[in-house]
């Protein structure tokens, strides 16, 4: 199986790329051989062998040079993701590059890939936070994820939304809808290790690439980290951010 | 009038909170209640030195205030650390007089990257360091990048930089600067790397035009000597070069002068080259500070010696959420290759706020740790599965690893089971949990 992490050094931002290494592990440990394939800012990849498609989050300026860059295998990246339906995540701001257009924060235009119909704008104030993100689309497991969200955005036209956050705001800024979800393609704001945090969703997409995952053992470290930070969410003390 | 009963306020609050524990920025927050622009109101003394940075503000600061008292300088600065708005109120106004005349010859202003914008506002310093822009309390801060941008607005033309030459991200305010700029850095190091050893790679795009950026040599992460073929951003040569940095012995030279160092870090080289080229852009000379740095001892409590279970130990502190500053003290532990057993707490990720957000440990190279001197690492803490979870993707085995909830059972266990010296790596917000029990 190939994974495909798409520009991992200039999209990339606090531990992301422990997503593709717990996911490659999982997958392992499940009897499938998997291999990590970098891309980088310059290259066309051929993604007709793609099994899965990994973009972290990065600085706004980062995610500028990214859309460029993404810009020539513009149709190659379509193919893959709405016709072919390769399981995909995008986390933090990676996703906003897929929308209509994004509007950055001194106001000036960016034309997005234009995948899919939400509309990106940016802001100057900065929103930082825990969250906990219960499942909105049928097929995520039932498990609240847990996470972290760095923003500086407003997405808007989502009819899909991939979480209902419990804390912190969502896509909008207001309501609790969250991320994005279109068949196999997952987006959320969400940054960090997100597949390490939350055993449950690991175990979601190594189902979506055709293995039987072992099932999620509590007495793992992994397990219990979770339920750690779950715990320590819900207890949050009243009156902190 | 105003002034003058601001700045009587400030000194009675002082005096009265001071034994309370409410002295440090309450009174200048009273002072600015009543008079809100008091600070522009003040005569000021010659030179305001402002420092700033992801990492090392405090010790600089605490290095100047030692180096031009030494001299025979007088000094304002925050000894207490509140580097907010009303900290900087609290100790200038008990410097002044009843008058407003701040009779000291230097004012030393720790300033905190997302506030500086705000606190230059009503004081506008000559002198200007910053020292470092890392990821770092991703929790408040957001990005690198996004403090830069902040930062970048308390960078006022006239200003005299004092810049890290090696920091890439730091060496884009000297860019297109309209008053002086001075550069330090660190020259290539018998120890450096020909490439990025960390667990994630910020120095592969120039921070200023995202071309991919070239470097000749990492001193660790992405410090060192970069240039960008495309903008042209470069390590500047700097004007006060580091040399010959004998970590273990102590010492570096700086333009010829040899200088002591109070702690074997590249931290401590990086604040007192800051200093050095400071002091001396203020006049002094050389062979003077380094007169006064020879005895001189750190006060912050960073690094703490102790004994557990008739072994020796030492406590490294290092800030959670900020992988640079975990990765230095890793690179202390190791550094020797003597036999050594490593704990980590991480129990409360912040004290000053709550977060449960544990990313930033896959930011740190952990992976340095597998290095055979280590015979066991310890994890301890609320958050000890988050590390064991981390550790399971380094080249350290379960057989090396030993995890605990309680920090006390950490402590019985390493009391027992030890072996040579024992590291302790953990935060301010988590590290009297451990000296308390020693």
């Amino acid at each position: 199986m190939k994974l495909y992490h798409i520009f991992p050094d200039l999209m990339n931002l606090y531990g992301d790329y422990g997503n593709l290494v717990v996911l490659q592990k999982a997958l392992a440990d499940a009897g499938a051989e998997a291999k990590v394939v970098p891309v980088r800012p310059g290259e066309t990849p051929d993604l007709s062998d793609a099994d899965f498609l990994y973009m972290g989050p990065g600085t706004e300026p980062a995610r500028n040079a990214a859309l460029e860059h993404l810009r020539p295998w513009r149709d190659a990246l379509a193919e893959a993701v709405l016709i072919r339906g390769v399981p995909t995540l995008f986390t933090g701001n990676s996703w906003t590059l897929l929308g209509r257009s994004i509007t950055l924060a001194d106001g000036s235009p960016l034309e997005g890939l234009g995948l899919f119909d939400y509309a990106t704008v940016e802001t100057r104030d900065r929103a930082t936070g825990d969250a906990i993100a219960l499942p909105a689309a049928q097929a995520l497991p039932s498990a609240p994820a847990v996470g972290f969200l760095n923003r500086c955005d407003r997405v808007t036209g989502v009819e899909t939304p991939l979480f209902t956050l419990e804390m912190s705001k969502g896509n909008d800024g207001a309501s609790p809808a969250e991320g994005f979800v279109l068949g196999n393609f997952h987006a959320t704001h969400l940054i960090g290790p997100l597949l390490v945090k939350n055993p449950h969703l690991l175990n979601h997409f190594v189902s979506l690439l055709g293995v039987e995952p072992r099932p999620v053992n509590e007495a793992d470290h992994t397990a219990l980290a979770y339920q750690v930070t779950l715990t320590a969410l819900r207890q949050r003390p009243a009156g902190s951010r | 009038m105003k002034k003058f009963f601001a700045i009587l306020l400030c000194k009675l609050a002082r005096a009265v909170g001071k034994p309370l524990g409410k002295g440090s920025s309450l009174p200048g927050k009273l002072a600015l209640k009543l008079c809100p622009d008091i600070l522009s109101r003040l005569t000021l003394p010659q030179y305001i030195v402002a420092v700033t940075g992801s990492n090392g503000k405090t010790s600089t600061v605490e290095l100047l205030a030692h180096i031009l008292t030494a001299n025979g300088k007088t000094v304002a600065y925050n000894r207490e650390g509140s580097n907010q708005i009303e900290g900087v109120a609290t100790f200038l106004l008990c410097a002044a007089t009843l008058g407003g005349k701040v009779k000291r010859d230097v004012v030393l202003l720790e300033s905190d990257e997302r506030f500086a914008r705000h606190t230059f506002k009503h004081l506008t310093p000559t002198h200007y360091v910053i020292l470092n822009l890392y990821r770092d309390q991703l929790t408040r801060n957001g990005h690198p990048q996004w403090m830069y941008d902040i930062v970048k607005e308390s960078v006022k033309s006239g200003v005299h930089l004092i810049l890290n030459a090696d920091d890439p991200m730091v060496a884009r305010y000297g860019l297109r600067h309209d008053g002086p700029v001075t550069w330090f850095g660190v020259n290539r190091q018998p120890g450096d790397f020909d490439a990025n050893h960390g667990a994630y790679r910020d120095g592969t795009y120039c921070p200023e035009c995202l071309s991919p950026m070239e470097y000749d040599f990492y001193h660790f992460n992405h410090i060192g000597a970069y240039h960008c073929g495309h903008c042209g951003l470069r390590r500047h040569d700097p004007d006060y070069a580091a040399t010959a940095l004998d970590l273990p012995g102590q010492t570096m030279t700086v333009n010829g002068q040899s200088l002591y160092l109070a702690l074997p870090s590249w931290y401590h080289a990086y604040n007192t080259l800051a200093a050095f080229a400071l002091c001396r852009e203020l006049g002094l000379e050389a062979g003077a500070i380094a007169a006064s740095l020879a005895d001189y001892t750190l006060h912050s409590g960073r690094v703490v010696e102790f004994a557990l279970g008739g072994r020796k130990g030492t406590l490294l502190t290092s800030k959670h959420e900020n992988s640079v500053s975990y990765d230095q003290s890793i690179r202390a532990a190791t550094q020797s290759g003597d036999e050594c057993t490593v704990l980590v707490i991480v129990d409360a990720v912040s004290r000053k706020y709550f977060t449960s957000e544990t990313s930033w440990l896959w930011d740190i190279d952990f992976d340095s740790l597998a290095a055979p001197c280590v015979r066991e690492v310890v994890l301890a803490g609320r958050y000890c599965h988050d590390l064991a979870t981390r550790f399971s993707y380094t080249g350290i085995g379960p057989e090396r690893l030993a995890v605990f909830e309680d920090i006390g059972a950490a402590a019985e266990h390493l009391q027992s089971a030890a072996q040579g010296h024992i590291y302790v790596i953990t935060c301010f917000s988590d590290k009297d949990k451990i000296l308390s029990l020693l």
